[in-house]
């Protein structure tokens, strides 16, 4: 296994070379630059940025930039901001934690009640409970994400101001933990919701699936209690199509959620990266990028590794 | 028989479990509302009287200790001559100590010292808490005043968007500079009510007779929010700061009529040959040549707010070419504004706090803060909900702000061509230097209708780019009025028609506004009729701005350059040659063009001006035309009516929304804005 991972570690390599380049290069293809982007244009005097441009290097060609940019990343540089001069992964930092807060309140949510809900509807086929949940999860995959939050700010916020209507803390106030949960929930609520509706529906899928297979079928005519026949052999097998599910949904911890970041003005990854690409800050657009690569890629390597745990029959050949 | 999996129990705990945390969460995490403390003042008022009875004489005496510090000790010494009638002469020496000790011991000590001539007796007597010879009376008289809560007074302001920095030398954008007019100064203000500038740093301001000279006389008690005070030093150092293309490259345009700043910009000067310090608190501006529009051309970048006047102390030893990305700018802000800088966390708030030493007076507001909320939903949820007071850039719907209009908790007014809307033409493009062409793309669209309908006829058609100018006819409204058939004879006499249209593409920034979207959609349909394909392609700011400076290859844009009053700023600014290029592409066709502007912007008389540019106005721009289809909205105002802002005073609240009141601006368009924030007030 330890082969393996390191193997897979040494063929991220290539590949993370290989997304830098692109995205350097398509970044710089796109018109405009850095410096186009800063003034208003509605507001331009027409006074040339040349100079600014020299001065931040945007004079020199694509791929000397590049190699420059490779070289101080390897050295642990990652640059800096472009507008706002700070080093990329101050500012980097400072926007995944809100972010990793949101998301990672809503995957939790959506795997663990996606899970019950989708066992639950499985356990009970056909019953009341399994057609509302279906329906349910119909609706959570059906609906975009920004219906759902337009829907919670008129009801949540507008009708019955149970909740704040934007950021993540109250502006201005000391930083509370009571504050900052109060201005989560919905939010994470929101974003929770389409991923569980779907995770209903693996589950419900799963356990179906495995309720039928022969081993089970041995188990309770083994007379195991039916704690066992479920719990034990059951369940951890629709498991599996969970943790692939799951874990490659851990980049979207880091990456942000846009439309729920923007909805709810909630900082974060979703809304820098925009922003990184409406005012071509390469530097910053580059330091994202690498970040979320490398996460995708270890995600999915925990999703192999995470599968030889989870199922006996696989086993890594060396 | 399932006796684990109880289905539906498990599915009802699940659901009661996640909506009692969320109700739980709405519960407790109640709004927090800062409540102040009342302060207590005690003020102790102590009063003793000591009673003495020496033997047959009486002897009264009082004393009173006012406010007598607790814990000290009072020492009275009383020396008294006591003349007896024949024989003897007695000096008596009494010295009384009153020690206080906090709580309820008090100790009175009194020491008496007598002399007798003949025999000298001296008799010394301590008295220490006895109460048959010493009463002490202590009279403790507690005052306690309770001064009443003041609630903090706390502004909160909503923008849709900020950059991450705040550096004038790059920040043309108009979130930037209005935010910067909060913290910094300038040297002058915009006068929104009066249509002149007003004293701001400079408290007052001299002209010489052929307009060669600015001398400015600065606010004596200006300070930097640090405490330092502002100089002249601090002014000469952002005009070489602005000027110096290490540190500035946008702005260059902002102090180019100070004389020898060519020749500083092109590194063959040292030093800008035209600031003059004459004291700590006047400074010279000597002009290159007569130039009577100085004022107007600090603001031409900025655009909302003039040029900020920067702390020398503050950036002197930041090297020139480190001052663009150093962290000043960003977590450091100093100016010597109003507000004071506190915070600024991207994506989220910034926090400003009142100035207690502003020049002109403490702020009324003690804090401001800026909220970024991206949303107009949840802005106007915000606004309802009184968690922001009100919005400064980015609006919310139409039908919001008729919402707003009813609602009694909200001001809700329109400031003087708010939105200025045009499209600029790239006539370097063949096809699109026909000017029968662009006037038919002008008079081909209902203005007047698409002002009503979108704009609730808070919007007008405007002749001319210098509406905003004191040079601007009445009458110019009507010079390009909606005629269909007039555009669509010059159309046919340009080659086109409704079955042989020409495209015209035009560059707009991605809208978000669904409003804009079925405005343009009205627009398309008209300009169908005449022969126009009008084509609209979304494009980011960056993009959008490099297919019209860079690579001149878009044909029209939108366009909305503040306007200023006066009119060789604006022509100049917006037409002007910047290295031989202009981006309108009309500088080959009409090269005296910019001699006529140049020497109109000289002329100092002003009436004579006003004459110049309306001519000019009447030839070379509705020749040339390159603008079209020019109209100026109101931006509309929406803050919860407890905020005060003197220079609107009551706003009226007509029952038709088309009647809101418009307040005029002078040189940008939010001036007001940036007006005299310390009078800014919050009712209670």
């Amino acid at each position: 296994m330890q082969q393996y991972i390191i193997r897979r570690l040494l063929v991220s390599i290539p590949v993370l070379l290989v997304i830098s380049m692109m995205t350097y290069g398509f970044a710089n293809l796109v018109p405009g630059d850095p410096v186009s982007a800063m003034a208003d244009p509605e507001l331009m005097t027409g006074a040339g940025g040349d100079a600014l441009r020299e001065r931040l290097g945007l004079n020199q060609p694509v791929h000397i930039r590049y190699v420059i940019w490779l070289r101080e990343v390897l050295t642990g540089n990652f640059g800096y901001s472009y507008h706002s001069g700070e080093p990329v992964l101050k500012v980097i930092g400072r926007a995944v934690l809100p972010t990793v807060e949101l998301t990672s309140v809503a995957l939790v949510m959506s795997v663990v009640l996606g899970t019950v809900f989708g066992v639950v509807a499985a356990l009970r086929q056909y019953s009341l409970y399994d057609y509302a949940l279906s329906v349910a999860a119909l609706f959570g995959v059906s609906i975009p994400t920004f219906f759902f939050a337009l829907l919670a700010l008129y009801l949540f916020v507008a009708v019955w101001g149970l909740f704040p209507s934007h950021g993540m803390s109250q502006a201005g106030a000391e930083f509370s933990l009571v504050s900052n949960l109060h201005h989560l929930a919905l939010p994470a609520v929101v974003l929770s919701l389409d991923s569980m509706a779907g995770n209903t529906r693996y589950a419900r899928t799963a356990m179906l699936e495995v309720m039928q297979s022969d081993y089970v079928r041995t188990a309770r005519a083994k007379g195991l209690p039916e704690f066992a026949v479920i719990g034990r052999h059951a369940f951890q097998n629709a498991l599996l199509p969970l943790i692939t599910v799951t874990t490659l949904r851990l980049p979207f911890l880091f990456s942000g959620a846009l439309i729920i970041e923007f909805m709810f003005a909630w900082p974060g990854m979703g809304r820098l990266s925009v922003e990184a690409i409406y005012l071509r800050d390469y530097t910053l657009l580059m330091g994202l990028t690498m970040i979320i690569t490398a996460l995708v890629l270890g995600a999915n390597l925990l999703a192999d590794v995470l599968y030889a745990y989870a199922d006996p029959r696989i086993r890594v050949r060396g | 028989m399932n006796t684990f999996w109880k289905a539906p129990r498990m599915v009802l705990v699940c659901i009661m479990a996640v909506v009692a945390a969320f109700l739980f969460l709405a519960a407790c995490g109640t709004r927090e509302v800062v409540k102040e403390v009342p302060v207590e003042v005690v003020v102790e008022k102590e009063v003793v009287k000591t009673v003495e009875v020496p033997g047959e004489t009486v002897v009264v005496e009082k004393e009173v200790v006012k406010e007598v510090p607790v814990e000290v000790v009072v020492e009275k010494e009383v020396v008294r001559t006591v003349e007896v009638p024949g024989e003897t002469v007695v000096v008596e020496k009494e010295v009384v100590k009153t020690v206080e000790v906090p709580g309820e011991t008090v100790v009175v000590e009194k020491e008496v010292v007598k002399e007798v001539p003949v025999e000298v007796v001296v008799e010394k007597e301590v008295v220490k808490e006895v109460p048959v010879e010493v009463v002490v009376e202590k009279e403790v008289v507690k005052t306690v005043e309770v001064e009443r809560p003041t609630e903090e007074k706390v502004l909160r302001v909503r923008m849709a968007n900020m950059p991450p920095g705040f550096n004038p030398h790059t920040g043309g954008s108009g979130a930037v500079t209005i935010t910067l007019g909060w913290t910094f100064s300038r040297l002058v203000q915009p006068g929104p009510a009066t249509g002149t500038w007003a004293p701001d740093l400079a408290a007052g301001w001299e002209v010489n007779e052929d307009a060669t000279e600015y001398t400015f006389y600065l606010q004596k008690h200006a300070k930097w929010h640090d405490g330092t005070p502002v100089t002249a030093n601090d002014v000469a150092f952002t005009v070489r700061s602005l000027l110096n293309p290490q540190s500035a490259e946008w702005m260059v345009n902002t102090y180019a009529s100070v004389k020898g700043a060519k020749a500083f910009q092109e590194g063959t000067a040292t030093d800008v040959e035209g600031i003059q310090i004459v004291d700590d608190h006047t400074i010279k501006l000597i002009m290159e040549r007569p130039n009577v529009t100085f004022l107007d051309e600090l603001v031409v970048v900025a655009a909302l707010s003039p040029a900020p006047i920067l702390p020398e102390h503050a950036l002197k030893d930041i090297p020139d070419d480190q001052l663009f990305e150093h962290d000043f700018w960003s977590q450091g802000l100093m100016g010597s504004g109003p507000f004071k800088f506190v915070s600024w966390v991207p994506q989220q708030a910034m926090v400003l706090e009142a100035f207690d030493d502003f020049y002109f007076g403490r702020p009324n507001i003690d804090r401001l803060i800026l909220e970024i909320i991206p949303s107009a939903d949840a802005t106007q949820i915000a606004l309802q909900r009184g968690e922001v007071d009100t919005t400064v850039r980015g609006g919310v719907s139409l039908a919001a702000n008729k919402e707003f209009f009813q609602d009694p908790r909200f001001d809700v007014y329109g400031t003087q061509a708010g939105l200025i809307s045009s499209y600029a033409w790239n006539q370097r493009i063949e096809r699109l230097r026909d000017p029968r062409i662009r006037e038919a793309f002008w008079i081909g669209v209902d203005w007047a209708k698409i002002c009503d309908r979108f704009y609730g006829g808070l919007c007008n058609v405007k002749g001319s780019p210098l509406f905003q100018s004191f040079v601007y006819k009445p009458e110019w409204d009507t010079r390009f009025a909606y005629n269909p058939s007039r555009a669509t004879s010059l159309m046919e006499a340009a080659g086109y028609s409704v079955s042989n249209p020409i495209d015209i593409t035009m560059i707009t920034r991605p809208i978000t506004n669904p409003d804009y979207r079925a405005e343009l959609a009205v627009q398309q349909d008209m300009l169908g009729d005449v022969g126009i394909n009008f084509i609209v392609k979304e494009q980011d700011t960056a993009a959008g701005q490099s297919a019209w400076y860079d690579t001149y290859d878009a044909e029209i844009i939108s366009w909305a350059a503040g306007q200023g009053s006066e009119p060789g700023v604006f022509l100049l600014s917006n037409l002007g040659l910047t290295g031989g290029e202009n981006a309108f592409g009309i500088h080959h066709q009409y090269p005296d063009f910019y001699t006529a502007m140049e020497e109109g912007a000289a002329i100092v008389d002003r009436g004579e001006r006003a004459k110049f540019f309306q001519d000019f106005t009447e030839t070379w721009l509705w020749d040339i035309l390159p603008w079209t289809s020019i109209r100026e909205a109101a931006r509309v105002k929406i803050q919860n009516n407890r905020f005060r802002m003197p220079i609107l005073g009551d706003v009226p609240k007509p029952s038709r929304y088309g009647d809101m009141p418009i307040y005029p601006i002078h040189a940008g368009r939010d001036d007001n804005w940036i007006y005299h924030m310390e009078q800014w007030d919050i009712r209670q």
